[in-house]
């Protein structure tokens, strides 16, 4: 199993569990605390697993703006783009963020994919269909460089204090470079849990950060948290809502970022003027219609939804579950999953232990956005 | 960690606890297994009728995930504790505290099968 750099601190520290090959910290003192401290106040999470690829060479722009399906060349002070990578039946390899470091590129993902993201870049690398030999270099740089995710509303004091930096100033997914006891930081306004905050990319040994993090008075948070606030921020997660199949039953049977809606978004990640891989697969799905969508649940009745129960409308299975669970702030079963119809405001029912329970469409997020979340109402 | 046992109560591997009075159980979770479990969310109490020893009593929910509870004893479930199902937490806050369900026993010999706290806490410093 692979550790983080801080294995020693979390082990001392937390209840520890697996997850996608690494070993992770779960919980320091109770999901409830964390989440709290992240919705109220500041909480930190050691995501050192999240995988991190440099793309670099003369050619690294050409190269990525074929593999991912946004268009990665919108210059700094936006420096950071969400995007997919698609196999070419349109289904989703992974989800993540490229960054423009100005002399290369730093892919970022979550930790399941990782060899596969890899592999697949390599592949594509030496891939016919990218004509002439190209000068793009991909290096894996996830063991070496630790990512301490910091969240919530009193973060901004945080940066200020370490870093001098007012994150207010920053656009959401813009990036500074900056330094800890003379070694180099990078400082991005992002995060996983619908607040304000921001992420930090070292390669020194992280412990003397995360202790000063600590004594700034924030919670450390473990990976149930991250969880917990993601899905309450109504986030995707690879592996849940974005996914590629092994086995495909029929044509198009892939989870495809239309699936997910993500070329209805305002900066939609699919950038339709560029050639990119899965792009065909993605205008003939557009052409014979979308079978399945992403939508958000709430529950009326009283249960927990989760991954894999079963989505009915007036007794007829409609979709599936992909992630749920108790929101803490409401207190009421939440889910993310995929329905063949529906409607926020229209009401389904989700099968808990064999039972159809009520539950509601919702538009994420989960809470109110004028109470919690980056823009509440201060 | 120190996981809290108390004497004079039946433990199970799956670490559900029996406190017999009579010909009556009260069914429990050990403190480890709260622990385990993390902040428990949500218990589906058992319904009134018979169970079986080792079979599925009831599920219990953490935010994390679903878990199965098992009886401890065959017998007839006479009554439940319907404080859980409001206030689930109470599990996590005092587990020999916040019982789940009362079972009218079947057959006392089958306590025998069961472990004393000193067996059941050499058993859970086993696992950890």
């Amino acid at each position: 199993m692979k550790k983080l750099k801080l294995y020693d601190w979390h082990t001392a520290h937390a209840k520890m569990g697996e997850y996608a090959g690494w070993h992770m910290p779960l919980w320091y003192s109770s999901v409830k605390n964390e989440h709290l401290a992240v919705r109220n106040n500041v909480g930190i999470f050691d995501v050192s697993h999240m995988t991190e690829i440099y793309v670099g060479g003369k050619d690294a722009l050409k190269f990525l703006q074929y593999v991912a399906t946004a268009d990665v060349s919108i210059p700094p002070p936006i420096s950071t783009t969400y995007t997919t990578f698609l196999n070419e039946r349109g289904g989703i390899k992974d989800e993540g963020l490229i960054y423009n470091l100005g002399d290369k590129y730093m892919i970022v993902c979550d930790a399941v994919a990782m060899e596969k993201l890899y592999s697949w870049l390599m592949s594509l690398k030496g891939a016919a269909s990218l004509a002439g030999d190209l000068d793009v270099g991909i290096t894996n740089k996830t063991f070496d460089i630790s990512l301490l995710s910091v969240q919530g509303p009193k973060a901004r004091a945080i940066a200020e204090k370490l870093f001098s930096i007012d994150i207010q100033d920053l656009w959401w997914f813009q990036c500074r470079e900056t330094e800890y006891k003379g070694e180099p930081v990078l400082l991005s306004k992002s995060g996983y849990t619908g607040e304000n905050g921001f992420e930090l990319f070292v390669e020194m040994d992280p412990l003397p950060l995360w202790e000063n993090l600590l004594e700034l008075g924030a919670a450390p948070c473990g990976l149930a948290t991250r969880d917990t606030t993601r899905i309450e921020a109504g986030y995707t997660l690879y592996g849940h809502e974005t996914m590629e199949k092994q086995v495909l039953s029929q044509p198009y049977d892939e989870y495809t970022p239309l699936h997910a809606g993500f070329h209805l978004w305002e900066f939609s990640p699919i950038k339709w003027e560029k050639d990119f891989v899965g792009k065909e697969a993605l205008e003939i799905q557009k052409r014979m219609g979308i079978d399945k969508n992403l939508i958000h649940l709430e529950m009326v009745d009283r249960g927990i939804p989760r991954e894999g129960y079963i989505i009915t409308k007036a007794g007829t299975p409609i979709g599936e579950v992909t992630s749920g669970t108790q929101s803490v702030i409401t207190g009421k079963g939440i889910a993310i999953g995929y329905s063949s119809e529906g409607k926020p405001g229209e009401s389904v029912e989700i099968i808990i232990r064999e039972e159809p329970r009520k539950a509601t469409i919702v538009t994420p997020p989960f809470y109110d956005p004028k109470k919690y979340g980056a823009f509440r109402e201060v | 960690m120190k996981y809290k046992t108390k004497e004079g109560l039946y433990y199970t591997k799956e670490h559900e606890w029996l406190n017999v009075e009579d010909g009556t159980g009260t069914v429990g979770l050990s403190h480890y297994a709260a622990e385990e479990l993390g902040d428990i969310a949500y218990i589906e109490l058992p319904k009134p009728g018979k169970v079986t020893q080792g079979g599925k009593l009831c599920e219990i929910e953490s935010v994390k995930a679903v878990s199965d509870i098992y009886a401890p004893v065959s017998g007839l479930v006479v009554e439940v504790n319907n404080a859980l199902t409001d206030s689930p937490e109470l599990i996590n806050q005092d587990s020999y505290a916040a019982w789940i369900c009362k079972i009218d026993i079947e057959d006392k010999k089958e306590i025998e099968k069961l472990m004393s706290a000193q067996e059941y806490a050499t058993y859970v410093e086993s696992l950890t």
